[in-house]
């Protein structure tokens, strides 16, 4: 109990760190758990083990169980290619750096599979932090992270199986993937019985037991049929994947997973050795490899096969930029098989926190923004026509054929900037300009002539991108920017745009049809 | 892995609880009654699962959370309602019931120490079990439930003084000096005030400041105030007290704090899980005597628990001023033996103040009255009503003073909720609210709902717990402004399953189609909404003119 309340407040602490310094808090965890081991009390050591014993089970579970295909429709090419081949070529160069920095040859198996996979955690938050921004590549992001941890989590069944002979791996991966297989049958046919009345009776508890039961059993059979603990709880949460039976067991289950992901991150870190500083230095060569591959690799994957901007695709790289809880989870459990030692998980929660710590500070559309100079294809936008007076429209996305139908009805010259080049040449076969681009790219408002426009409409998704339109343009050409958020009205108002609160539209026309509704209620 | 028993353990228990609780629910039996038939199964039955100690973290954990929990819904008011009548009863009940089972104890043929410890071992009602109960069917705050668990806290006094003094005879080698019984007794006491001083201090100083600066974040705050609860265990467990006591210490200290109520609702998951552990444990560690007199003398036990304690409490309550409802319900909740009936028996075992015998028989009264009570107080308003007229109900006679209030329950119906309080979110509870619609605003972050003149609720809308607090199938309407589509979609097929028409935001076009599966009255777009604004705009500044030249 005393082992557990250590625990506890370490990651209280932690939380709060992340909250105050707005930094990712798994690696505030590992952290914490590191300098509790070398200064802290002494913590029982059953109550370490047995933490990360079932906090590995259960957050293996819960990303199963956050795993729906539905996250990505529309996008599920895409993240195909990025996660396919971000995964293949960072984990093999991370396999061949940690051989040449003389790992052995299991060792660097780990560490480049360690190396290829990113947080779901962190990124999430990061997402969440600019969420005006991120809805273009939002889907594929986390589509690209799902990829990686399906990779991951077969890597883990591979591995288990290195070294016991190629009849033994043979047997071990069609063990896999019939549990697959049994967990994709019940991933298609519980929601069914999710929806029947009997089940929507049933309360809380039971829908906490029945998952947690599910959880074990497939474990076990999973351990039975001699794949590793983690691969089963990882298929049961995979088959209760399905909507609405998702959302049901993960709101049941959302306090033990904030429980656990605390109280594993920090006895982790309390097992973690830093005496050993020989780490240090494989950990930044590790990190850099994380930092200097993933992004360009993503961002040019992303753009190619995405159809999201060039700058939503340096986005994505960037936010990819991390180790995940995975890598080490899958060294924890290397090291439970006896592949890996002590000091290889060192490194790796050492790579984690190192890398999972910068991302909040690289991954931000502002600094996608600084990198964007260095776009190689940038230059070969469609050079625009020589304009003047005409209307400049920023994004044209899914609404845009009506954004543009009032200045065409009214003989006024239109000119479209939109990141998908299959909008543009649609567009253009119509008639209309339109140069496909980053509507936040100022370059791009020269070559539209902006200074010579009537007016710029800004339909961009991030308040800031129109900001600093208008900053750039100061006063020569006037700007409208559609903004869902009053306080982004505000900015744009500051800036000295004209702002077109969408909510303030939606409201009105709510308004409307909620008088038809309760007139035909009543 | 290194213990592969602990998870294998705890694995079959969990297993076991879920197959228990499924037949259980068919049966519209109480959880508990299929967590104790879930461990006779694994340990008596068949001995699959040794008792052992290694699941016994997460069934404390458990209990600690349960008593955290009930010390969260403690509230100032309901205390000065019911907590005089708790008192004097709990200590009536003590003394009346604890004369009686010495009796009955003397008339099963014990001796006098040993009668005392099994009277002591009757006397004691199950916290787990009643909170479990009242939790189960959320009467934690009704005036039965309050005086049920101030009883309860007057119990877990008494019994900690008890196993102070116990344990101190035991390690003193059984000499009757009363100067070191009025020592533990003095020594307990001391401990409890030291405990309760720190305990006030912290919640007058310490715990607002920093959760109210936590709040913002929901994770934080959750795991800081898991964190203090089991702190304050181990700070009292240092002093010797029990973990129940710290528990719910640390549970009181920060129920007045504006977070407490998601809070509850954020933990209790945690402790249902946990609280299965533990009473699939306690069924696992259960042995039985043998021989038709025994169970004889036991099921007389049992009967006396049931029977006799429900009189006592309920002539002390009626008397007290409860109507004849409320001093039924806290007496029906009464009606079992406490773990602590178990542990107490253990320890004067040990302390050689009485046989294997007692703890035996203890045993089977628990697993008897423990699942009557948890039965009766489920078919509580079924029994109420078939004796309400009877005459034994009517010997208790009318109450002596007015009777105290039940907590109102602001009755929904009728009203709009909405689900996230973005720019959106408020402008349409407030445009709703002014044309007199009752509107119930939802979001999970507390500054966002500050200075709604509607009704709010803080929380996690896709929470089951959540969505039952906003009377959702009583409701109009439910809006969603949220820009999650995965949220929205599963909060319009909620609002599908209750008969109750939703409108959803679809920030993004693509979406429309699967929300339309969904059946939602109404899809709000702001992006396309806004082409009328944008038109207005345009014309009023003169954009849309034909160009001259």
């Amino acid at each position: 109990m005393t082992g557990l309340a250590i625990l506890l407040v370490t990651a209280a602490v932690g939380f709060a760190i992340s909250q105050w310094l707005r930094l990712p808090v798994i690696p505030l965890l590992i952290a914490l758990g590191v300098a509790l081991a070398q200064l802290g009390p002494e913590i029982d050591e059953t109550a370490v083990s047995q933490t990360l014993e079932i906090g590995l089970a259960f957050l293996v579970f819960f990303a199963g169980l956050s795993l729906s295909p539905a996250h990505f429709k529309g996008q599920s090419r895409a993240v195909f290619w990025v996660g396919s081949v971000q995964f293949a070529t960072v984990s093999a160069l991370g396999f061949f750096a940690a051989l040449a920095l003389g790992f052995e040859t299991v060792t660097a198996l780990y560490l480049g599979a360690a190396l290829a996979t990113s947080s779901t955690l962190v990124v999430v938050r990061q997402l969440f932090r600019h969420r005006g921004a991120a809805g273009s590549y939002r889907r594929l992001v986390t589509g690209v992270i799902l990829f990686q941890d399906v990779s991951i989590i077969l890597v883990i069944v591979l591995l288990a199986h290195f070294g016991t002979g190629a009849t033994a791996t043979a047997t071990g991966s069609l063990a896999f993937l019939a549990v697959a297989a049994v967990a994709l049958l019940l991933q298609r046919t519980l929601p069914k019985l999710a929806r029947s009345r009997r089940f929507h009776e049933s309360d809380d508890e039971l829908v906490l037991l029945g998952s947690l039961a599910l959880l074990i059993i497939f474990a076990y059979a999973a351990a039975s049929a001699g794949l590793s603990f983690a691969a089963g709880a990882f298929w049961a949460g995979f088959a209760l994947s399905g909507f609405p039976l998702t959302n049901i067991v993960r709101s049941v289950l959302d306090s033990f997973n904030t429980f656990f992901l605390a109280v594993f991150f920090a006895a982790l870190g309390a097992q973690v050795q830093l005496n050993d500083t020989s780490i240090f230095i494989p950990a930044l060569a590790l990190s850099a490899i994380v930092f200097f591959v993933t992004p360009p690799l993503v961002a040019a994957i992303a753009e190619w096969k995405g159809k999201i901007s060039s700058r939503s695709a340096i986005t994505s790289g960037l936010l990819l930029a991390q180790t995940s809880e995975f890598s080490v989870i899958m060294a924890v459990y290397g090291q439970r098989l006896g592949h890996i030692d002590q000091s290889v998980v060192s490194l790796v929660a050492l790579v984690a926190v190192i890398t999972m710590t910068l991302t909040p500070f690289i991954a931000t559309p502002s600094f996608a923004h600084r990198l964007f100079r260095f776009h190689p294809l940038r230059k070969r936008y469609t050079p625009p026509p020589d304009l003047r007076d005409h209307v400049i429209i920023l994004g044209y996305g899914a609404s845009g054929r009506y954004t543009i139908k009032p200045f065409i009805e009214h003989g006024i010259t239109v000119l479209v900037v939109d990141h998908d080049p299959a909008n543009t040449e649609r567009l253009n076969a119509k008639g209309i300009h339109a140069i496909a681009g980053d509507g936040g790219d100022l370059d791009i408002l020269e070559r539209a002539s902006a200074a010579d426009a009537r007016l710029v409409y800004s339909a961009l998704p991030d308040p800031d991108d129109a900001v600093r339109v208008i900053r750039h343009l100061h006063g020569t050409t006037p700007v409208l920017a559609r903004v869902f958020e009053e306080a982004d009205a505000e900015k744009i108002t500051d800036a000295g745009g004209t702002p077109i609160l969408s909510s303030t539209a939606t409201t009105e026309n709510f308004l409307e049809w909620f008088e038809d509704f309760s007139a035909s209620n009543h | 892995m290194t213990d592969q028993s602990f998870l294998h353990t705890l694995g079959l228990i969990v297993i076991a609880a879920a197959v228990f609780a499924v037949v259980a629910s068919r049966l519209k039996l109480p959880t508990i009654v299929a967590y104790l038939a879930a461990g006779l199964t694994l340990g008596p039955l068949t001995g699959l699962v040794p008792d052992s100690d290694a699941v016994h973290t997460i069934a404390e954990s458990g209990i600690v959370l349960l008593l955290f929990l009930v010390g969260l819904e403690l509230n100032i008011d309901r205390i000065r309602a019911v907590g005089k009548t708790a008192v004097i009863a709990g200590l009536g009940q003590i003394t009346a019931t604890s004369i009686v089972a010495i009796g009955a104890g003397k008339a099963i043929g014990l001796e006098t120490s040993p009668a005392l410890v099994l009277a002591v071992g009757l006397t004691l009602s199950s916290t787990v079990v009643v909170v479990k109960l009242l939790v189960e069917r959320r009467a934690s705050t009704s005036v039965a439930g309050q005086t049920a668990i101030g009883i309860l806290l007057v119990q877990d006094l008494f019994v900690i003084i008890l196993l102070t003094v116990v344990a101190g005879l035991g390690a003193s080698g059984d000499t009757e000096g009363s100067p070191s019984v009025l020592g533990g007794i003095a020594r307990a006491l001391g401990m409890m005030a030291a405990a309760l001083f720190a305990i006030v201090l912290a919640s007058k100083f310490l715990l607002p400041p920093v959760f109210n600066w936590a709040r913002r974040n929901r994770e934080t705050v959750f795991i800081a105030s898991i964190a203090w609860c089991f702190t304050v265990v181990a700070a009292v467990h240092a002093l010797h007290l029990s973990p129940e006591i710290g528990a719910f210490l640390a549970g009181v200290s920060l129920a007045q704090l504006p977070h407490a109520h998601d809070l509850q609702r954020r933990i209790t998951p945690l402790m249902n899980g946990f609280v299965a552990v533990f009473f699939v444990s306690l069924g696992i560690g259960m042995t039985f005597g043998t021989g038709a007199t025994f169970w004889l003398k036991a099921t007389a036990l049992a009967a006396f628990v049931v029977v006799g304690k429900f009189t006592i409490i309920m002539a002390i309550t009626h008397r007290l001023g409860y109507t004849r409802r409320q001093a039924f319900d806290s007496s029906l909740l009464l009606t079992q033996i406490s773990e602590f009936s178990f542990i107490f028996a253990a320890t004067a075992t040990a302390a050689g103040l009485a046989g294997p015998e007692v703890a035996a028989l203890l045993a089977v009264v628990g697993l008897i009255t423990i699942p009557i009570s948890a039965i009766s107080v489920r078919f509580s308003d079924q029994l109420f009503a078939n004796v309400q007229h009877r005459r034994f109900l009517r010997m208790f006679g009318s109450p002596g003073a007015a009777p105290p209030q039940e907590p109102r329950v602001p009755l929904l119906g009728g009203h709009v909720v909405i689900v996230g309080m973005n720019t959106l979110g408020r402008k349409l509870a407030l445009a709703l609210h002014e044309n007199g619609t009752t509107v119930l605003a939802v979001d999970t972050d507390p500054r966002k709902l500050a200075n709604l003149p509607c009704i709010t609720v803080e929380g996690d809308a896709a929470s089951p717990a959540v969505l039952d607090e906003t009377g959702l199938p009583a409701a109009k309407l439910l809006v969603s402004t949220l820009h999650i589509v995965e949220t929205n979609e599963f909060l319009a097929y909620r609002a599908r399953h209750a008969g109750i028409p939703s409108v959803v935001h679809a920030p993004d076009l693509r979406d429309v189609a699967t929300l339309l599966e969904l059946e939602v009255a109404y899809l709000m777009t702001p992006k396309s909404d806004t082409l009328r604004e944008q038109r207005r705009v345009l014309t009023d500044l003169g954009y849309l003119e034909r160009p001259t030249s």
